[in-house]
């Protein structure tokens, strides 16, 4: 090999031009790295928000699925007072006879010694005493717990009338209240 | 105009340019005949200077060993480079050279033959290696006779391997060098062209020393060649092995034939040799008349044997037009060592391996070698281009492909997609919902007071056999200390009286089998699910005691429960714990 073209040839007709290329290659690679780095990221975050997009979707659908219960809830439990509560007693007696069904005596406390009690939901206890037949206030009992699922019983207690005039009846609810 | 300046004057990046430039422009890349031996080209011309008059010219297909006659070259063509490249143009339009990627040229020069001692400081046999490289560069520092010119004639070393021990093992030739213009033209115009013209100067006497072979019989006496040119002779001595020992040289004076006292020369050489009744071989390489050569040498020498090789012959027999020069046979041909077993010899084997005879007298000084990238260059600038293009397609493939995943990346939906903070909005809706679950667990149908005395409406018989006396029912929270959910316990406690059949009744639902059958009646007619009793959370116990009713009495039964044989106690009790689905949640911190 001549001693005068050896060098320059190596130099800029190998080296040189690998080394530009090898530069440039390694620039492009590390600006495609840099981007999938990027890219990766932004699709963490756009998987993460597309994820919390369906979640936020069911939630929307299940608070949608149960809103009408939830708003009859609301406004069952806005509503309710002791006096609304007799307005209730009162529609499910509607049809007995005093005969059939009498409430003998009734008692509020606000706060519950049943199921309430321990229980982080604020709740009150009412008594109630009946005299009637079976069937007239198991069906009464029926529609006050129907229109009252805030109604949780406690006790009952159940004998007959000494007078026979039926059967006496002793109901204890635990009522569950917003405040 | 950098083409001409000679490469030291130039940058490497100008180097480096030319070295481009030649690739491009010229086929040194491509044709590797421009770094071979003309030798070994395939077509060559052969011309041979017997004199001053010019060449006589024969072309040389390698391929097919043909040799054709063509234009003899005057002394005046040989200088002039319109009337060479007329020759060469001629040459290649033959129909033999069609197709011809090179043509080299050898040059035999037969005009002009001299000898030389080396220097008294060079005795040793084993430095003919280094001595071979010094003589063509500065031969004046070895030669004993330093008034030699340099300048008009090359020198060049040549060995001795039948020289005995002590005596002169290498003799230095030398060759005018008048004719090197010509073989320069013949370069330039091959650089002309694009076309490899390459170039050899052979001293046509030294070639004549390879046909000792075809002319010596070996004797025990050795032999003696004489080489007769036009203006000299040359006496080659042999060994009885046939190995050149000595070489002497006398030039024709006024004209002559032959050179004048040839016989005492001959004596004297032989005398010194040791050689009593040498073989004398009288070989005329010219054409010229060698008929009273012999008949000198035979009255000089009568005890030799004395003969004169027919060059014709020779000719004839390796299939040379006529008139060829011998030497053609010696550069050419491949002398059969079956029928000249002298080709296997020690000087011979050394001339054929290591190429003393075919030297290059007039080859191209160092500055017209370095005006062209050489092979070896040529094939780093063809590597070069073969990794540029390796790298080039890396780069675009790189590119490609990193051009392509980017565009695609940063025009996708996920890169321009803006977060949208859900986060708010999950929260509400969780408080909603988990607001929801709160209140869909309190208010579940755990304990109603309806479905309680459908249980005991159910539990008791139609047909009077059973009175109640009292019920009592209480529901009980049983309170976890872990976790948030709570379990409880509902218990049924009922006396009354009844008949046998009344207590039979009874005692159907006394078991734990009849208790849950009961529960699981009472669960579906009153979709209460509070009731089921297979859930594997639950459980339900059930305890029947029955006794002797004491106020018994058949005759008279108007006391409430007298008319009964027997009173009962019936405890209830269902267990539903904190896993069961109709646990009571405790979640604190929900907005109620």
């Amino acid at each position: 090999m001549s001693e005068h073209y050896r060098q320059p040839i190596t130099v800029f007709g190998l080296i040189l031009p690998v080394v530009i290329m090898l530069i440039l290659i390694v620039g492009v690679l590390s600006y495609t790295s840099s981007v999938k780095d990027d890219y990766v990221a932004k699709k963490k975050k756009y998987d993460m928000s597309q994820t919390s997009k369906r979640q936020v979707a069911v939630l929307r659908n299940q608070v949608r699925e149960h809103k009408p219960k939830m708003a009859a809830w609301d406004n069952m439990l806005r509503s309710e007072t002791r006096g609304s509560f007799l307005e209730h007693w009162k529609r499910a007696s509607e049809g007995f006879t005093g005969k059939e069904l009498t409430k003998s005596s009734r008692s509020w406390i606000n706060y519950s010694e049943g199921i309430g009690k321990g229980i982080s939901q604020p709740s009150s206890q009412v008594v109630m005493s009946f005299v009637g037949t079976y069937r007239a206030m198991q069906s009464a009992l029926m529609k006050l717990e129907t229109t009252l699922p805030t109604m949780q019983l406690d006790s009952l207690d159940m004998t007959q009338d000494i007078n026979g005039r039926g059967v006496n009846f002793t109901t204890k609810y635990t009522v569950w209240t917003r405040k | 105009m950098n083409d001409f300046r000679h490469p030291s004057g130039l940058n490497v990046f100008q180097q480096y340019r030319r070295s481009v430039k030649v690739a491009k422009s010229t086929s040194r890349m491509k044709n590797m005949a421009w770094y071979q031996d003309p030798l070994d080209l395939d077509v060559q011309i052969h011309c041979y200077l017997k004199d001053d008059a010019g060449a006589s010219c024969y072309l040389y297909i390698k391929s097919h060993n043909v040799f054709e006659k063509c234009d003899d070259l005057n002394s005046r063509q040989l200088e002039q480079p319109e009337e060479l490249i007329k020759f060469i143009d001629s040459a290649l339009s033959r129909d033999v050279c069609r197709g011809a990627k090179a043509l080299g040229v050898v040059l035999y020069l037969a005009d002009e033959f001299s000898l030389a001692g080396l220097g008294p400081e060079y005795k040793k046999p084993s430095e003919l290696t280094s001595l071979r490289g010094m003589m063509r560069d500065d031969p004046k520092a070895i030669l004993d006779d330093k008034t030699i010119s340099t300048e008009s004639h090359a020198w060049r070393l040549f060995p001795y391997p039948g020289a005995a021990i002590g005596d002169e093992f290498a003799t230095a030739v030398a060759v005018p060098c008048s004719r090197s213009n010509t073989l320069k033209i013949l370069r330039d115009i091959g650089n002309e062209k694009n076309f490899p013209i390459k170039t050899r100067a052979l001293s046509a006497p030294l070639c004549a020393i390879e046909l000792v072979p075809l002319l010596l019989d070996t004797s025990q006496e050795g032999g003696v060649c004489l080489f007769n040119y036009c203006t000299f002779t040359l006496m080659a001595f042999f060994n009885s092995q046939g190995d050149l020992a000595v070489m002497r040289y006398m030039p024709h004076a006024n004209g002559a034939l032959m050179p004048a006292n040839i016989g005492p020369a001959i004596q004297s050489t032989a005398t010194a040799l040791e050689m009593e009744k040498p073989d004398i071989s009288v070989v005329s390489m010219v054409g010229n008349d060698v008929g009273d050569l012999s008949t000198t040498l035979q009255q000089s020498l009568p005890d030799a044997k004395v003969g004169i090789v027919g060059a014709d012959d020779l000719i004839d027999d390796y299939d040379l037009p006529v008139g060829s020069p011998l030497e053609f046979i010696a550069v050419t041909q491949k002398i059969d060592p079956e029928l000249y077993p002298l080709v296997e010899n020690e000087t011979n084997t050394a001339l054929r391996e290591e190429g003393w005879n075919k030297q290059d007298f007039l080859s191209s000084d160092q500055d017209e070698i370095d005006m062209f990238p050489d092979m070896a260059d040529m094939k780093v600038l063809r590597l070069g281009r073969r990794v540029r293009a390796i790298a080039a397609l890396l780069v675009v493939a790189v590119f490609g492909y990193g051009g392509y995943n980017t565009f695609t990346k940063i025009n996708s939906s996920i890169w321009k997609y803006q977060a949208v903070d859900y986060k708010a909005e999950t929260e509400i809706l969780t408080n909603e919902l988990k607001r929801f679950e709160h209140w869909d667990n309190l208010l579940m149908d755990r304990s109603k007071a309806w479905v309680c005395l459908e249980l005991i409406a159910l539990m008791m018989p139609s047909d009077d056999s059973v009175v109640v006396k009292f019920v009592k029912h209480e529901v009980k929270l049983k309170r976890e200390s872990r976790g948030d959910k709570h379990g409880f316990s509902k218990e049924w406690i009922i006396d009354g009286f009844a008949t046998d059949r009344g207590i039979e009744h009874l005692e159907k639902h006394s078991t734990s089998e009849g208790i849950k059958k009961l529960f699981s009646r009472v669960a579906q007619k009153t979709e209460n699910a509070a009731y089921f009793p297979d859930t594997g959370q639950r459980d339900i116990t059930v305890s029947l005691v029955p006794r002797i009713n004491p106020s018994y009495n058949s005759f008279n039964g108007q006391k409430t429960g007298s008319a009964f044989e027997r009173t009962f106690k019936l405890s209830i009790t269902q267990n539903i714990t904190a896993e069961d689905e109709m646990a009571l949640a405790a979640i604190e911190g929900i907005t109620r």
